[in-house]
């Protein structure tokens, strides 16, 4: 019996020095991920007109936030191939200055531009109230169950967002106001003879061959990597007349909702002082508990 | 300072599921550490010297190996979330209809640190659960339950008794099998212990449920059939209405209906039941277990906790650090403070006694 003494109190001691290393190991991932949010920055870009570059593609992104009192906006955007919806969607964060989505700790998207400006998903009005995914079937709105962080965009892909109130969460809920129609794509550029790449063969291709290109899209390690918001022209005969359209200027305007995180680095200092001040409380107590643990045998 | 003397099992028990009700409401890892320390330091400091109260060592073990667990599902199935990818792994398409499932992909910092804080929550709950388990005996807490519940006999003693009891076998299977010269450590000692382990917990559980039972618990005592289910069909209806209770109180996203109400619906027919069943029972207690001052403080410091939680919750959202973005995990003060409170215990609580001082009997034979 008393062999195995010391034995079970190095283990007491291996259990807090345990705990401690996962204090530690949480500390240092905060940090790098504090500085790794820090990184965001602009993109050199490249017109939605033309030329498109070689391993770049067109895509437009309908966001429709008039349940919100907000506006529904078409925005075309040249980004790499490979771009999957999520990335789109900071992209054009980045490009308007409206700030990244906000997304849930589920991964469930709640925000776009900010709106709305708190809650994600919540029931509302006999129903929930959600950003539904929708993608381009044909000329018609096809409600999407796919996971916008794995969906990669082939060119000349129409990706909508619509906010729903009292939304089923199914295929029934109403789609965005702006069509996809072809016309929400300027016209290319006559000095760009055609388009380079192929639609759908290169798209899978790109993020494994470099895969830093995945850093959320609003990141650009890569320099040839570009994009551009150019507004469409064409949507006045795209859509039928009550809804409006916006340009990127306007959509500017809520862009101070959700830049949050990168005025927050004041308060991150007094958040620090008080987690080094918790972790000194636990170490105490861990402290404390061993060697209570060991004068008690 | 009180004498020494063993607290009442439910005030010990109030405490841990008021700590582990705190746990349940935050993702703050800062908050999830010092709801573990805080347990672990009332455990170092009022544990009495019997075989359970080695489990929150265990605890703390299966509470690792939870986080883990969690990380290492949240790598290979877990929904993709977007952010700052870490590293890719190699990506499987699913078929349309399995749109939503997502297997390999890109690893994203804000996905690893999402599934580690539920890890950690996880952690901390069984963390309180194994504090509650090594600072009372299993056997006390029986005799405290109220007399409704010996109805649900056997199923109620196994249940309370299991987690204990599996502890005490595994540290005698380990033993033996050091006795033999075995090694009684790395998987292939687990996977040869955990049958017998399992086994003899069960068996310890059953053969404390029989020994209950000769000694006249769960005994139907005179009553009439009629009365008698009226009272069982109380006893089910307030269980299942306490069980719904609860869930809402602790999952905030829960119906309101599925809160107080449930709570009271359930408190009321097990009173009722109390009332209709509790008079037939015939059945006498030795020595009861008292509750007074320090079973009161005790209690009431785990329900602080919970209150300031509560509180906390109530005014703004730093009991659950946004992960997407990622953001430094701000440190509510209340919270702080709520947990400290629980940790008084661990100063004002009576010492347990000790084999050498005591003439309690502290290890009650199956």
């Amino acid at each position: 019996m008393n062999r195995q003494l010391p034995s079970i109190a190095t283990k007491r001691l291996l259990q807090m020095r345990a705990l401690q290393a996962a204090a530690v190991v949480l500390l240092g991932v905060v940090v790098s991920a504090s500085v790794l949010v820090g990184l965001a920055d602009t993109a050199s870009a490249s017109s939605c007109s033309g030329p498109i570059r070689d391993g770049e593609i067109r895509v437009v992104l309908v966001v429709d936030a008039s349940d919100l009192g907000g506006s529904s906006s078409a925005t075309c955007l040249v980004v790499p191939a490979g771009t999957t919806g999520s990335q789109l969607l900071a992209r054009r964060g980045n490009e308007l200055g409206t700030g990244s989505p906000r997304y849930g700790s589920s991964g469930l998207l709640c925000a776009i531009d900010g709106l709305p400006a708190t809650g994600c998903g919540d029931r509302n009005s006999g129903g929930y109230g959600y950003w539904a995914y929708f993608f381009d079937g044909g000329g018609n709105w096809s409600y999407g169950s796919n996971n916008p962080f794995s969906k990669r965009l082939n060119d000349g892909a129409i990706e909508g967002w619509r906010f729903v109130v009292g939304g089923c969460g199914c295929g029934l809920d109403p789609s965005p106001r702006i069509g996809p129609s072809r016309s929400l794509f300027p016209a290319l550029a006559p000095a760009l003879p055609a388009l380079p790449e192929p639609p759908s063969t290169s798209a899978p291709s790109s993020p494994t061959s470099n895969p830093s290109t995945n850093a959320g899209g609003a990141s650009t390690p890569i320099p040839q990597s570009a994009g551009d918001a150019n507004l469409e022209q064409g949507v006045g005969e795209a859509e039928p007349g009550s809804l409006t359209v916006t340009t990127a200027v306007e959509a500017v305007v809520v862009g101070d909702v959700a830049l949050a995180s990168s005025n927050s680095t004041d308060s991150n200092t007094g958040r620090w002082i008080g987690i080094a001040a918790v972790f000194i409380l636990i170490g105490f107590m861990a402290g404390g508990a061993w060697v209570q643990t060991r004068r008690s045998r | 300072m009180t004498a020494p003397r063993l607290l009442h099992p439910g005030a010990w028990w109030l405490w841990a599921v008021g700590l582990a009700a705190c746990a349940l409401r935050t993702t703050n890892p800062v908050l999830l550490c010092l709801i573990i320390a805080v347990a672990g330091w009332v455990v170092a400091s009022r544990r009495a010297d019997v075989p359970w109260s080695r489990s929150f060592a265990s605890f703390l073990r299966l509470g690792m190996i939870v986080i883990a667990v969690r990380i290492i599902f949240q790598i290979f199935f877990g929904v993709r979330i977007p952010g700052t990818t870490l590293f890719t792994i190699p990506e499987v398409t699913l078929p349309d209809w399995a749109a939503g499932v997502s297997l390999g992909g890109p690893v994203t910092l804000e996905s690893l640190m999402a599934a580690f804080y539920q890890g950690l929550r996880l952690a901390a709950v069984l963390a309180c659960f194994g504090a509650a388990t090594s600072l009372c005996s299993p056997y006390r807490m029986l005799r405290a339950l109220p007399t409704v519940l010996y109805e649900a006999g056997v199923a109620v003693t196994v249940a309370f008794t299991f987690a204990p009891q599996a502890i005490v076998a595994s540290r005698q299977v380990r033993e033996a099998r050091r006795l033999r010269g075995r090694s009684d450590r790395g998987v292939r000692a687990w996977s040869a212990s955990a049958l017998p382990v399992l086994e003899g917990a069960l068996d310890r559980a059953v053969a404390l449920a029989a020994s209950m039972d000769s000694r006249g618990y769960g005994r139907r005592g005179s009553s009439s059939v009629s009365v008698r289910r009226r009272s069982v069909g109380l006893v089910l209806l307030g269980l299942v209405a306490i069980a719904v209770g609860s869930y809402g109180l602790l999952d905030p996203s829960a119906p309101a209906l599925f809160r107080i109400p449930a709570l009271g619906v359930g408190a009321a027919a097990l009173i009722g039941a109390l009332v209709a069943g509790g008079k037939s029972t015939v059945r006498t207690r030795y020595r009861p277990d008292p509750w007074i001052g320090p079973e009161w403080m005790v209690s009431i410091a785990g329900i602080v906790a919970f209150a300031s939680f509560v509180l906390v919750g109530r005014m703004g959202d730093a009991l659950s650090p946004s992960t997407n973005p990622l953001e430094v995990p701000a440190v509510p003060v209340v919270a702080v403070i709520g947990l400290l409170v629980a940790a008084l215990p661990a100063w004002f609580a009576p010492h347990p006694p000790t084999l050498a001082s005591s003439s309690a009997p502290l290890v009650v034979a199956a």
